[in-house]
């Protein structure tokens, strides 16, 4: 065991071991393409070049397992420790409530929110600015797409009924 | 010829023409510069407003908003490294250096003069060689198309840099991408999952805004310094530098500008080939013309890897209009939407255009030159200020990037399931950019990967279910000939420098 996670510290094996399993789950998927009536004798289907790209994936990313190459100047593996994943993550969730959100909630009060939310994340700890350049970002934003661009976006939650 | 461009001066000169193109310029730079929105999201925005207007001034209108654009891409990949649309991808590559050097100012300047460049020899191409360029891309069979289009790629990955398997690797991978949703040729679906979302596929959008702009601002995000919690004030006012450029810089890009202008407009012309292949191949030519010391600086600020692919973009915007001005045929998805415009004011442009309606024809052309010339007018002057988005500090500037291009994607579909997937896409990117691995010869997989299978079908089907259409036809076997020795050219120099090492050392 000790032996293959050695093997695979090395930046470009582990990507190319990440891309060999989406390789091969995407030539399993490739099965399920269906043939329409009377594509037997046919060269070309909608499942040729899937097949052939599957093929030349799992191809591509055995060669790198084997011949990584020589690193490039990149992050080490005791480096990805020092990177801030919790402000990823908080990123990332934000991100996923801020598309369950946009509906419910509308528009300008969802987006202040996702903005207020990634400032206050990434430190900033001024709330009176906060919370003046989220709302004007959104209210600005709004106006542009609504008055100017004619694009209808729901500027309140959908239990407030405005017109 | 001079009585058309007679006519075409007299129509865009006059005052409310002037005025369109001023706005149109100064709008399309402002849309082209938010992260998600492009040229093509800027013109269909713009069709409303020129529906009002006479065709040739909301033609006029729609060209300056186009151009305006492209810069304003240019921009937003050059300040933060997010490119609104594929063709100012390599863009990115060396602005983006030059401007966390502190030099944003002057890689703004020197794209809006390779631009300024690339569309005003592109126009006067579009002029001198319309007919005959168009008559000789109307001799390429899909055959030719499908080897153009496997050369472009195979010369991204041979040019992205950081090893060649990595970057075919990745281009396989967004050839893979663009295989999702109901197969062009028989409406099948694939790989959707059983998600009605999937079946029109992955937007082109979404996949390069997930994979760049998202990707880039929560690298940044992850690579926070843990120490320095005073964060919030910003540095960056001293890294706008100077725009002044240096001597030799200037001369250093008179000839890649000039050589990725007429690369570019020759490509521009191929329907579907377009910006996208025309800026990476000007990259990658620039890239193999230049000296073993220039090479070392593509990719890290080099004023070459920045000035060709802007000039060859803006020639291939302009070189796309002649299949649509001549032919009648859209040569990108701008000017399909161009297309529907002139449809929707009861123009059918094509051979007959010319003779038709000479005001429209030769307004679009004359419109080029004065469009572009507007563009540098209006750009140069205010480069400083465009520059100011950098000196909005990190905490503020990054969940504003993180907005926008959510909600540039969000507004294309009205489908939050778009967020979602654009949040997967942006997660896969961080980890692989960690990992080294490019994304640009993903981006180009997964534009070019519906072309390709459509040629491919195409090509089969017109020589009856045989693949002897890869031999038979002398341009297509030349192409892939060029696309094979580009692939086996890095190994055969590897081995040829080991054997004369081996010799040397013996």
């Amino acid at each position: 065991m000790h032996q293959v996670i050695a093997y695979l510290r090395h930046p470009t094996r582990c990507g190319a071991l990440l891309l060999l399993l989406f390789s091969f789950s995407y030539g399993w998927l490739a099965r399920d393409i269906p043939a329409l009536p009377g594509a037997a004798g046919q060269l070309f289907t909608a499942g040729t070049l899937p097949h052939f790209l599957s093929a030349a994936g799992v191809i591509l990313a055995s060669l790198l397992l084997i011949v990584p190459g020589q690193r490039a100047t990149g992050l080490s593996f005791a480096q990805l420790r020092t990177l801030r994943w919790g402000r990823l993550a908080g990123c990332l969730a934000l991100m996923i409530a801020y598309g369950w959100s946009l509906r419910p909630l509308g528009f300008l009060l969802s987006s202040a929110l996702f903005l207020s939310g990634g400032f206050a994340l990434l430190g900033e700890r001024r709330w009176l600015r906060v919370l003046i350049l989220a709302s004007s970002t959104s209210l600005l934003f709004w106006l542009l797409m609504s008055w100017l661009l004619q694009v209808h976006l729901q500027p309140w939650p959908a239990f407030v009924q405005v017109d | 010829m001079l009585d058309g461009i007679q006519i075409g001066l007299a129509t865009a000169l006059s005052l409310q023409n002037i005025l369109l193109l001023f706005g149109g310029c100064l709008a399309g730079t402002f849309i082209g510069m938010l992260p998600g929105l492009g040229p093509m999201t800027a013109i269909a925005l713009m069709i409303p407003i020129a529906g009002t207007l006479e065709p040739a001034s909301g033609i006029i209108m729609m060209a300056a908003v186009y151009y305006g654009a492209i810069f304003g891409g240019s921009t937003s990949s050059i300040l933060i490294n997010a490119p609104g649309v594929a063709s100012t991808v390599p863009t990115a590559f060396d602005g983006f250096p030059l401007a966390q050097q502190g030099k944003a100012a002057k890689a703004l300047k020197i794209a809006a003069l390779a631009s300024f460049s690339g569309g005003i020899i592109g126009a006067l191409l579009l002029l001198t060689s319309a007919p005959s360029l168009a008559r000789l891309s109307l001799a390429f069979q899909s055959s030719v198309y499908f080897a153009l289009m496997l050369l472009g790629l195979i010369c991204v990955a041979a040019f992205a840099g950081g090893g060649m398997l990595k970057a075919l690797l990745m281009t396989v991978v967004g050839l893979m991408l663009s295989t999702v949703g109901a197969d062009q040729t028989q409406g099948i679906p694939r790989f959707t999952l059983g998600q009605i979302d999937l079946i029109d596929g992955i937007s082109f959008l979404l996949l390069v805004m997930a994979t760049f702009a998202l990707a880039e601002a929560l690298l940044s995000i992850l690579r926070t310094p843990r120490n320095t919690e005073a964060e919030t004030d910003s540095t960056f006012d001293q890294q706008l530098g100077d725009m002044q450029l240096a001597k030799g810089e200037a001369r250093l890009m008179a000839m890649p500008v000039a050589r990725s202008s007429l690369l570019g407009f020759i490509i521009g012309l191929l329907p579907g080939a377009g910006a996208t292949i025309a800026s990476f191949l000007a990259y990658g030519t620039e890239q193999r013309l230049a000296n073993a010391t220039q090479r070392k600086s593509f990719g890290h600020g080099s004023v070459r890897g920045l000035a060709a692919p802007e000039a060859a973009n803006n020639a291939a915007a302009t070189g796309s209009f002649v299949p649509l001005l001549t032919l009648g045929l859209p040569g990108s998805g701008t000017t399909a939407i161009m297309l529907g415009a002139l449809i929707a004011y009861g123009i059918q442009p094509g051979p007959m255009l010319y003779v038709s309606e000479p005001a429209v024809f030769w307004s679009v052309i004359v419109s080029m030159w004065l469009g572009n010339a507007f563009l540098l007018l209006l750009n140069l002057p205010l480069i400083p200020y465009i520059a100011r988005i950098l000196a909005v500090p990190k905490p503020l500037l990054l969940p504003l990037i993180l907005f926008f291009s959510l909600i540039g994607v969000y507004l294309v579909s009205f489908n939050t399931f778009d967020i979602y997937m654009m949040v997967g896409f942006a997660l896969a990117a961080v980890i692989l950019r960690l990992l080294e691995f490019p994304m640009a010869p993903m981006i180009l997989g997964f534009i070019l990967g519906g072309l390709i299978e459509e040629n491919l079908a195409r090509a089969l089907l017109i020589y009856d279910n045989s693949w002897s259409f890869l031999w038979e036809r002398p341009l297509t076997a030349n192409i892939l000939s060029i696309a094979l020795l580009v692939l086996l050219l890095p190994g055969i120099t590897r081995g040829v420098m080991r054997l004369r090492q081996a010799a040397s050392e013996r």
